[in-house]
This record gives structure tokens, C-alpha cells and sequence, in this order.
């Protein structure tokens, strides 16, 4: 008796406890935090100050959400040149020209809305207007869905009860010739007018050459709005929250609660240094390279696609990726001017509008810096193939061998150095050799190349993009100078040519068995089959359908 | 007190028939099913359904009588009954019966769909490789051949020809994954070191349309986000999106300068 007493006290205080936790609340009252990593610059300490290192902190917490708001309520503080030039970050009017790449098509969007809202359009279509919300990350879309549906209800009312006067007035005229003197007297103006029954009163309502109710306008107001939406600041904020926040963190550190389970490390936006991007001399990446990641994924690492979803849902994740990047750069060169020029009072407006822009220029000139090769891409040959891995293996020019290994697989001595701290864990009187890490502190494994899993893109030119410029934050190199666009091209044809198996991975010796002649057979190379093993399955099937009959 | 509780158990059928009766109207129901074999599927999960109704209802009227017939009124003693050989019997045979005869009506369309041996021979479009958590689709690419420079990876996004049997392989990088579109009636789980053979056939009526490809084998801390599509377009539709890809295989980057 004791326990169901305990049960439903349980039940009774989740039913009443739950409701009262206003998460919403929570989610507004967030702030950004200050990076761990201002104080760790690889040879620096960064150092903020002795006594006062509260109000320092403070300060500078102050300064940058000056610059970009809150978690809840991020936005660009807006530089005075671009209020001359009509440019304003925070609106997707003027992305265009940004840094090149923002221009999204109208097309594009709409075709995106339209799957991620389907529910929401189909109830729309179908009149069943409260079935339609909520918006999960889009809390502005919820507000404006909301207004809307408020005020057409107001319309509708109204303009329901005009139909029923109307109607009324309709019908007394069309019989007035029946009625008494006093009795069309009560009937007013009607009688005296009866030009105006001519029109229904939809006119005011609604648009007067087709015939419109207010629900009409409304549905299509209802389905445009959702159609052409593109996410607020706020909107796209929410939808980091729910998405993003739980590996890259509040504040873009890649410190969210999750991310410590991951290998490879998620990304630390504060930086500004992002990986694959289609770029050269080290530039912050465009929006179409921050788009590509999120839409495509980092593949086999924890970063997954999400083309789930709608364009104008990705273009806002990119808003809020470069907002973090932009603040937690600003926020590095602060830091650093804080230890380098004393504490005191360092950080007066000039000096902080001024940093601010600087991070802005190297975001704002990235377009300059695509890498497009002029000509056709050439298709690879046996010699240059060959060629490719010449280059591969020659000390003086590629010296890729080094850190991805004779055989491609990762496994290059470079790749490793000794340990800095100067550890001697095995206990073996030497220095124990650790892997050398990136520019965010976690270690490097270079690519096993033979898996054909490239995360930056496995295209020729993506491949031939990182010879050129190398990976951002790692120390992969771009190629020397040396070395013309042909040899380049061989060596995009060699990494290609490593991670080619040319089989039909299984269904190729299924048609062999059954003797036809397979699609994949029509290769005439003369490699090997590799999907022989799965045969074996077929046996072991038939196997154990006879036992169990035999069992009955 | 008797009524009472015979009354509350009688709810159990009713609101249980209810359920199913409703279940159409309110939008509880099977999603629309849009591939060739997706009928004969529909066609034995509503054969069993009905066996299973009948017996649902004829038991729980059993039970629910019982209860109300022979609960206990007074002080008499319940009296041991052995059993009924003859009872048993039937109530063995006829359910054993039935579920042989399933068994053999299903075998057909259970072969059709997932023997290798039936596979149609119409070559491989694709290989669906599954991982943590993401859908990778590889198509071969300009020259035919899987496994070559110049295939074509799509990430979360199936493109199949409507109106022909489209046959894939799917695998596994790393864990159990489950290939499930339900407007297919088709679930198959992705096992590492397997390539499965499989196939479908979307009715050309079908053309322009997209499905959830969802991941019905928690894989993971990330299985929810494991939602790709599969988009069913003409052939022409699907030429023409493949040699877009293709093209764009062969990029030399310009088109990123828009």
C-alpha cells in the first residue's frame, strides 16, 4: 500500500512539477562565457591581471555582448561604414556581397520550407490552423504565426457577423413590398439604399475583384509566411541551441556537454580557423564553405549531414557559426591585449569597435582567396597516376609519405614527435614519442587515404583545393611552388587512385554464382573480386532451415 | 462489485476494437504504400489482423463471461479439474493450422523481397552505406563502375527512377543500422562486414515524390539524426540529376565563385 502511495506521489509532483519549470526562461536568461583557451596561446599564458581579475573579466564580457548580444538574442553590432553602405549582417536582404557567397535564391528556399513546414502547410491547406505550430526552433516564426492567426480571427468574426446583418437586410428587402409601413421604417438605411445590396460586404474585407473571404487571404498570407521564411537571428539561435549547442557549446568552443565522448574533437569555432573550406592563405571561410559542412557533414566523424534541414534553416546555423567565430576571435585579440598592455583600463569603446573590425576584415575579403583551377579537370592515366606517386614519395617536393606513410595509411613517422613534456610513461630511459597535435590542441592522425572517406570533399578538385592550400589548424602543407599544375593534378589522381576497389562489393560474385554476367563485370582491369565472402551466407541460411524442419 | 469489474474488463475488448475501428479516421493508420510489392505486404498484415480480431474478440468474450459466470459467491470449495485431452487438442490444432498456413502464404512474398536468388537482374544503382549517423549513397559514377574515382556520394539523399526495380546494396561502417522507408513496406538492417542485396520498385504514378529514409536500429546517441530521403523521380528526372552530379565530380571549382 505504501509504495502505490509513493507512486502516485511521484506521478502527482512530476504532473505538478513539470509545467513550472519554465525552460524558455532558462534558455533566455543564457549568457556567453569567456574562453578557457585566451589564457593557453600555445607559448602564452594570457593573463588577465592579479587583483582585479573578476572586474577585467567582466569587462570584457560586457564589451563583447556590446558586440554580439546574447545566446538568446545574438546579433552584429553594426560598424558605422556599413551604415553608409546600407550592409547589415543581421538581415538576409543584404548577405549578398557579404563575402561573396550568400546569395540564396528565392527558389532554393522556398523548395527547402516547403519539406521541413509540410505538416504545417497541409494543415494549413486543410483549415485546421491549430494543428500548425509549434515551430521547433523558431521561436519568432511562433510569434508571427501567432499574431497572424490572432488577427484573422478577428477578421473572420467580424466579418461574419457583417454577412449575417447583411443577410438579414438582403432578405427583408427582396420582401419589403409585403411588409407594413413601421416595419420598414425599423429596417433603416437598407431601405433607403438598397444600391448597397448589390455587393456582399466582402469588399471590406478582402480584395474586391475576386471573390476572397477573409479565410482565403489568410490561408495565403498563413502559407506565404512559412513558404519565404528565412530565420531570425533569434531563430537561428534557437535552433543552434537544440542542434548544435550539445557538441560545439554555447559559446562555439566545441566544449558542449557531448563533446568530450567525441574523437574526432568537434570543432572551436573561436579561433575562426575552420578546416575544409575551398580557400588559400589560411582565409576565414566563406559562407558557401560553412554551409557545405553543415549540409554535407564531416563524414565518419560525430559531425553528421543535415540535410534534413531547409536552406534557409542552414544559412541561419552559418549566421550564428560566423557570429561565435567573429566574437570568440575578438574576444582572443582583447584578451591578448589586456596581458600584453597591462591592466589598468585597457578596454575603452575605440579600442574594442577597432579589434572588432579587424576580425570583420579577414571575413569580409575570403571571396578572393577561391581556389579554381582554369581549364578542364584532366581525368587520371596510368602515367600520371605513377607520376603521382613519384611525387608522393619524393623527399624535396610532396614528402607526403612522411606523415601518411609509404603506404598511404596514416602511419608516417612525422606524424609523431617527442613528447614535449618530455614524458617517459614506459619507463624505457627515453623520451616517449606522442603524436603531434593541431591548432586546437587534439591530436593528429593523418588520413589513411586508402578508405576513399576524405571529409573535406572526395572530388578531384576538393583534392587538388588541399594540395593547394593544405588543412587550416593542421600541418598539412600546401605543395611547393615547385611543383607545376600537372604534377599536382597527379598527385590528386594518385590519392584517387588509392582508395579504388573496383568491385561490386558483393552482388557481383552473387551474379557470378548464378552465372550472368554481371554489371560490374564489365570492367576489364583485371582486379580482383572482393566481395567473395558473402556467399557463405546463402550456406548457412539453407543450413538452418533443415535443422529446424528436421526439429519438428 | 461483480458487474463492476466485468464491466471494466469488457472495456478492454471494446476500447481495443475501437482503437482499430477508428484508427483510419483519426490518422493512426498505415502510411500510403508505393512500391510494387507494398500490396501483398498490406494484403498479409490484414489477413493476420482479421485472424487475430476474430480470436481477440471471441477470447475476451470468453474471459470476460467467465469472470462474470463463475466468480466467487460464496464459501464452496473450487473443485480440481485435470484438463480436457480433447479440448487441448483442437485448441492445439487449430491455432498450429493456422499458423502453418501463414506461414505458407507468407513464404512467397517474403522470397520476392528478400531471397537473393530473387533478386531482379537489373544492375546495382547504388551502394547505401549507413554509419554514425548519416546516410551515404554511392551511385558509380560516368564510367559504371563502383569503387572508382569518379563516383557519386550523396549524403542523406536516396534519388531512385520511378517505374523500375531499383537494386542497391546496403552496409554498415560501424554499428547496426536499420534501412526503413515505411511507404515501402521495406526494413532491412545494416550489419557491418555485409553487403545485402536489395531491391525495390516504385510505381511510376509515384514520380516527384519524397520519403523519410529512417533508421529503425538505435545506433546511437545521434540514431534521431539519422534522417535521409529517398526522392523518387522519372527517369528523365533521374538522368538529368545524375549528370548533374556527375558534372559536378568533375568541378574545377568555378561555379563556387556566384
Amino acid at each position: 500500500m505504501r509504495r502505490i502511495h509513493l507512486a502516485s506521489l511521484i506521478a502527482a509532483s512530476s504532473f505538478v512539477l513539470l509545467p513550472s519549470c519554465d525552460f524558455q526562461a532558462q534558455a533566455k536568461e543564457r549568457s556567453f562565457g569567456l574562453a578557457v583557451e585566451y589564457r593557453r596561446d600555445k607559448t602564452t599564458t594570457l593573463d588577465l591581471g592579479d587583483g582585479d581579475y573578476d572586474a577585467v573579466q567582466g569587462q570584457l564580457k560586457g564589451a563583447l555582448e556590446m558586440l554580439c548580444g546574447t545566446p538568446a538574442q545574438p546579433r552584429f553590432v553594426l560598424l558605422e561604414e556599413w551604415v553608409d553602405d546600407g550592409y547589415n549582417p543581421n538581415y538576409p536582404t543584404s548577405k549578398a556581397g557579404d563575402d561573396g557567397s550568400g546569395e540564396v535564391s528565392e527558389a532554393d528556399i522556398a523548395a527547402g520550407n516547403e519539406r521541413v513546414f509540410r505538416l504545417q502547410l497541409k494543415a494549413i491547406a486543410a483549415g485546421e490552423y491549430d494543428r500548425v505550430n509549434p515551430f521547433r526552433g523558431a521561436p519568432r516564426l511562433q510569434e508571427s504565426w501567432d499574431t497572424i492567426l490572432e488577427d484573422w480571427e478577428f477578421f473572420d468574426a467580424e466579418y461574419k457577423s457583417a454577412m449575417v446583418e447583411w443577410e438579414l437586410a438582403k432578405e427583408a428587402w427582396d420582401t419589403h413590398e409585403a411588409l407594413s409601413e413601421d416595419e420598414l421604417a425599423e429596417l433603416g438605411e437598407f431601405y433607403e439604399a438598397p444600391a448597397e445590396l448589390d455587393e456582399e460586404p466582402l469588399h471590406e474585407f478582402a480584395s474586391e475583384d475576386e471573390k476572397y473571404t477573409p479565410e482565403d487571404v489568410f490561408r495565403d498570407e498563413a502559407r506565404d509566411m512559412l513558404v519565404t521564411w528565412y530565420p531570425s537571428f533569434e531563430d537561428s539561435a534557437e535552433l543552434y541551441r537544440l542542434e548544435c549547442l550539445h557538441c560545439h557549446g554555447t559559446d562555439g568552443a566545441g566544449d558542449g556537454s557531448t563533446a568530450r565522448f567525441l574523437h574526432p574533437a568537434p570543432r572551436n569555432y573561436q579561433l575562426g580557423i575552420f578546416k575544409w573550406t575551398a580557400l588559400k592563405d589560411k582565409a576565414r571561410p566563406r559562407r558557401a564553405d560553412l554551409y557545405n559542412i553543415i549540409s554535407e557533414g564531416a563524414y565518419t566523424s560525430a559531425m553528421p549531414s543535415f540535410k534534413r534541414f531547409s536552406t534557409a534553416q542552414i544559412e541561419g546555423l552559418v549566421d550564428m557559426v560566423r557570429l561565435l567565430a567573429i566574437r570568440g576571435e575578438t574576444e582572443r585579440l582583447l584578451a591578448m591585449t589586456i596581458h600584453y598592455d597591462g591592466a589598468g583600463d585597457p578596454l575603452t569603446p575605440e579600442l574594442i569597435i577597432e579589434t572588432y573590425r579587424d576580425v570583420w576584415g579577414n571575413w569580409s575579403v575570403s571571396a578572393e582567396s577561391l581556389i579554381i583551377y582554369e581549364g578542364e579537370v584532366p581525368y587520371p592515366t596510368a602515367e600520371s597516376i605513377a607520376r603521382g606517386r613519384e611525387i608522393f614519395m619524393d623527399a624535396e617536393t610532396g614528402n607526403c609519405f612522411s606523415c601518411h606513410g609509404e603506404n598511404a595509411l596514416g602511419d608516417g613517422a612525422s606524424a609523431w614527435e617527442a613528447s614535449p613534456a618530455g614524458l617517459d610513461e614506459d619507463g624505457d630511459g627515453e623520451v616517449d614519442m606522442v603524436r603531434i597535435v593541431d591548432d586546437w590542441g587534439a591530436e593528429i592522425i593523418p588520413r589513411n587515404l586508402t578508405t576513399g572517406i576524405l571529409r573535406g570533399g572526395r572530388r578531384p578538385i576538393d583534392i587538388y583545393r588541399r594540395l593547394t592550400a593544405g588543412i587550416n589548424g593542421t600541418p598539412m602543407p600546401a605543395v611547393p611552388d615547385i611543383l607545376t599544375e600537372d604534377d599536382r593534378w597527379a598527385l590528386v589522381h594518385y590519392v584517387l587512385s588509392l582508395s579504388e576497389t573496383h568491385d561490386g562489393l558483393g552482388l557481383d560474385s552473387l551474379r557470378q554464382m548464378r552465372g550472368e554476367e554481371g554489371h560490374g563485370g564489365d570492367h576489364d582491369d583485371g582486379h580482383a573480386d572482393h566481395g567473395d565472402g558473402h556467399d557463405s551466407h546463402d550456406d548457412h541460411d539453407s543450413d538452418g532451415d533443415h535443422d529446424s524442419d528436421e526439429g519438428h | 462489485m461483480r458487474l463492476l469489474v466485468t464491466l471494466l474488463l469488457f472495456l478492454v475488448p471494446v476500447l481495443g476494437v475501437w482503437t482499430f475501428w477508428t484508427a483510419e479516421e483519426n490518422g493512426w493508420w498505415l502510411v500510403d504504400s508505393v512500391t510494387t510489392y507494398a500490396p501483398e505486404i498490406d494484403d498479409l498484415f490484414y489477413l493476420i489482423l482479421w485472424m487475430v480480431t476474430f480470436f481477440f474478440i471471441v477470447t475476451e468474450g470468453a474471459l470476460v463471461w467467465f469472470v462474470f459466470r463463475y466468480s466467487k459467491k460464496d464459501d464452496t470449495k473450487a473443485v480440481f479439474v485435470h484438463g480436457n485431452h480433447k479440448l487441448e487438442f483442437w485448441w492445439t490444432l487449430i491455432p498450429g493450422a493456422l499458423l502453418l498456413l501463414i506461414a505458407f502464404i507468407q513464404m512467397g512474398t517474403w522470397a520476392d523481397i528478400k531471397y537473393r536468388g530473387n533478386l531482379p537482374t537489373d544492375p546495382p544503382i547504388a551502394h547505401v552505406w549507413a554509419s554514425q549517423f548519416d546516410w551515404r549513397i554511392q551511385y558509380p559514377g560516368a564510367d559504371g563502375v563502383f569503387g572508382t574515382w569518379d563516383d557519386v556520394e550523396s549524403a542523406h539523399l536516396f534519388v531512385v527512377p520511378a517505374g523500375e526495380n531499383v537494386v542497391f546494396t546496403l552496409h554498415s561502417r560501424d554499428v547496426l543500422h536499420s534501412f526503413f522507408v515505411p511507404q515501402f513496406r521495406l526494413k532491412q538492417d545494416a550489419v557491418p562486414g555485409m553487403a545485402i542485396p536489395m531491391w525495390f520498385n516504385v510505381e511510376a504514378e509515384h514520380a516527384g515524390n519524397t520519403y523519410d529514409l529512417i533508421c529503425a536500429e538505435l545506433c546511437g546517441w545521434g540514431h534521431y539524426k539519422m534522417a535521409g530521403r529517398v526522392e523518387v523521380r522519372t527517369r528523365e528526372g533521374f538522368d538529368e540529376w545524375m549528370a548533374e552530379q556527375e558534372a559536378n565530380v568533375m568541378s574545377n571549382g568555378t561555379e563556387d565563385q556566384s
